[in-house]
């Protein structure tokens, strides 16, 4: 499985990941909309960013009811079929990190799906402080 | 909405009986002025009269944004307008950061503010749900006491803009906090904020902002990405910051030294970046979307001042704040710039008012001015008069929290010293061995500013004009310098450009991205035709707030004192200097003798 880790170091908080990422995901740039979190502690000294952890044994994919969230080793990443969605929030309120979210204005589940590969969020970060981890 | 990445609303909020209204953006606002800086002088107008006194309930602020701010185009500002209670001209304040983004992401292109609250208020704004709360427990609060206790009771993910004690004590120069360490600095936005009886605004939304050509416009963003690594200046901002500023404006002779009297400062490589580095720095920090990253931020490591969080100093303070007040201690620039930063003042404007008082100490016989302690150099003193002016405690605090403009009027003689262009106190580049600087500051919209036009790096020989490098000290093609500047950044301040992003993002990047994000055809040449109309505006606002030709000069150091250092010594900008580029730079705008524009 893949997952994006992130070098706390290098983090500027300009929010460029989280940018890019809801304008692939959703159409438009809001940083609130991405599915990747970011926290500013100290006025700034220390930015948290929260990714989706792609989990082995994903509890998202266990309590979903309609088979919408799955393990894909071969992609490497859990899957979402937004189609198959109900928007029944299982996986929101049983994720350890936070990292799935029911989107206001689609009412399906959102979750990180690695851009399909792409990684944008990785790949527009100015400063190099994230990357793809394979487990 | 016709045009994409706007957000196609206007929030107007009315304190005086806690009600707003929510109204469509005009599309012939967006299509002729674009944003920012051009939405602001429409709406003045229509907003301001020419006798608005800038502290009543009938001024207005405008926070603005423009059609990039919140994209990921880098890297977009937002920014403030308001008539000046410091200049009692028309004033435009920029700020980073984040929180003008979160005006887009909240669903607006603009917050108006009018009238007055009756008692201290902050407003929170999510989407369409607007609120107004008493703001007791936040009276007299500290900039980063103010957002931390909004964001405690409200979330975090909201963003603050708010005001220190200055502000709510209406010093003339007090700022607006946009989130802590990003400021609309200049002009005293503060403290028509504090008129009335605003402390802050929340604000959080989650709307979000589309571009036309999604394509295309990810094509533009990453042509402005490959300008700005291509560019040695951006290199600099990224690595050392504005500080890097300091061995240049010494080599050139001028750094502001000792209330401007010298050009040149003994000490002052302990201002230069390696100094604060040492001293503070842990990690870069950038504002939304910015792939530069000048700002360097930590928390001072050892000393008196351990513990105290600072973003880098930047040039400006270190000049009015470290050399122009003979301070070359940077733990103590720190702290006394922290201290403005919290209290909500200007760092230019407090170094440049107090920089004034201690040469009045020496010349004054008034006896609020005698004053030992009152000399260059001594920064625990320095700390002292910046608390007294925030609070206008005594009367020296209370007189230089209105401004050198005022104070000189009030000390007999002290004319001779007193620096500032239209009331706005001058920057740390004096232009007594830069001609085409003085009418940079002679000419600047806001008053004594440098960022309308810097043409600093033309008359050094680090650029050249038009093929060829200017002569320094002479008066020759500084008109046009600095008029095509003026066009160019006002243009691009529709867009609400970062002033560091264009020594890299190219005009027409600028075009391509406006164009695609809106879906709008701009032309190229556009930006000076855009520039030279917002002028001919700020300037027909500023002649109806009754300044003229008599109010584009320098202050009397620059014009009557001959340097006394640096590779410009022995030279000033006398009185002939000055009126001829004031006729050849009315002349090329189009404006009569008297400085009125002529076409309509």
């Amino acid at each position: 499985m893949k997952k994006i880790i992130v070098n706390p170091e290098l983090c500027t908080g300009c929010e460029t990941c989280a940018l890019i990422c809801s304008n692939y995901n959703l159409g438009g740039f809001n940083p609130h909309r991405a599915c990747l979190t970011i926290e500013h502690f100290q006025q700034g000294i220390f930015n948290s960013l929260g990714f989706c952890q792609q989990c082995e044994n994903a509890v998202c994919s266990k309590v979903c009811p309609t088979n919408a969230l799955k393990i894909d080793q071969e992609k490497g990443y859990v899957t979402l079929d937004k189609d198959k969605c109900i928007a029944c929030g299982n996986c929101v309120e049983q994720c350890p990190f936070d990292m799935i979210t029911i989107d206001p204005d689609t009412n399906k589940a959102f979750k990180c799906q690695l851009c399909d590969g792409e990684t944008y969020c990785v790949q527009y970060c100015p400063y190099g402080a994230l990357e793809v981890h394979t487990k | 909405m016709k045009w994409k990445s706007y957000m196609g609303k206007m929030l107007i909020i009315d304190l005086s009986n806690k009600s707003y209204e929510i109204k469509d953006t005009p599309l012939d606002l967006i299509e002729n002025y674009i944003g920012g800086k051009g939405f602001g002088v429409k709406l003045y107008q229509k907003y301001i009269n020419k006798d608005t006194d800038p502290l009543s309930p009938e001024n207005v602020l405008f926070f603005l944004t423009g059609p990039l701010t919140g994209t990921i185009a880098p890297a977009f500002r937002s920014c403030v307008v308001t008539r000046s209670p410091l200049t009692g001209t028309w004033l435009d304040s920029y700020f980073g950061g984040h929180f003008g983004q979160e005006i887009k992401y909240a669903g607006y292109d603009a917050v108006i503010i009018k009238g007055k609250s009756e008692t201290l208020t902050y407003i929170t704004i999510e989407n369409d749900n607007i609120e107004f709360h008493e703001a007791d427990e936040l009276k007299h609060k500290m900039i980063s006491k103010t957002t931390e206790i909004l964001k405690d009771d409200h979330g975090d993910d909201f963003r603050v803009a708010c005001i220190g004690p200055a502000g709510e004590n209406l010093v003339k120069y007090a700022l607006v906090s946009c989130e802590p360490m990003r400021q609309a600095g200049r002009g005293g936005a503060g403290a028509v904020m504090g008129s009335k009886n605003l402390k802050a605004l929340a604000i959080k939304g989650n709307n979000l902002v589309k571009t036309a050509d999604n394509v295309e416009f990810l094509k533009a963003v990453n042509k402005a990405y490959k300008e700005l690594n291509n560019s040695p200046s951006i290199e600099t901002f990224n690595k050392v910051g504005t500080p890097s500023s300091i061995p240049f404006a010494q080599n050139v002779g001028m750094l502001p030294t000792e209330n401007y009297k010298y050009g040149q400062f003994d000490n002052s490589e302990q201002l230069e970046s390696k100094e604060q580095s040492n001293a503070f720095w842990q990690r870069d920090i950038a504002c939304s979307g910015c792939p530069i990253a000048c700002g360097k931020i930590g928390e001072i490591y050892s000393g008196k001042f351990k513990g105290t969080i600072s973003d880098t100093i930047e040039y400006e303070t270190l000049g009015l704040i470290g050399s122009n007040l003979g301070i070359s201690d940077i733990n103590y620039i720190t702290k006394i710039a922290n201290l403005c930063d919290e209290l909500g003042l200007d760092t230019i404007s407090t170094g440049g008012s107090i920089g004034f008082a201690i040469e009045a100490a020496k010349n004054s016989n008034l006896s609020f001015l005698n004053n030992s302690d009152l000399e260059f150099g001594n920064a625990e003193t320095v700390i002292e008069l910046v608390k007294n002016i925030a609070a206008r405690k005594n009367k020296l605090g209370d007189l230089l929290a209105e401004g050198v403009k005022r104070a000189a009027e009030y000390i007999p003689e002290s004319n001779k010293y007193s620096v500032h262009v239209k009331g706005l106190e001058t920057p740390a580049w004096p232009p007594r061995g830069a001609p085409g600087m003085g009418l940079a500051l002679m000419t600047a919209d806001r008053g004594g500013c440098h960022q309308r036009a810097f043409p600093v790096s033309y008359e050094t020989g680090s650029e050249k004009w038009q093929g060829e490098y200017l002569e320094r000290l002479s008066t020759d093609k500084k008109a046009e310098v600095v008029i095509y500047q003026q066009n160019k950044l006002a243009a691009l301040d529709t867009l609400i450009k970062c002033d560091f992003a264009t020594y890299g993002i190219s005009e027409e990047t600028y075009r391509l991205l406006l164009n695609t994000a809106t879906g709008m055809n701009i032309p190229k040449g556009y930006w000076q035709k855009l520039g030279a109309k917002i002028w001919n505006e700020t300037r027909r606002i500023n002649l109806k707030h009754g300044f003229d030709r008599r109010d584009d000069y320098l202050p009397t150091r620059f014009v009557e004192e001959p340097l006394p250092d640096g590779p410009a010594q022995g030279h000033r900008i006398t009185q002939s200097d000055m009126d001829k580029m004031l006729d050849e730079y009315y002349k090329l705008r189009g404006w009569n003798k008297e400085g009125i524009p002529q076409k309509k």
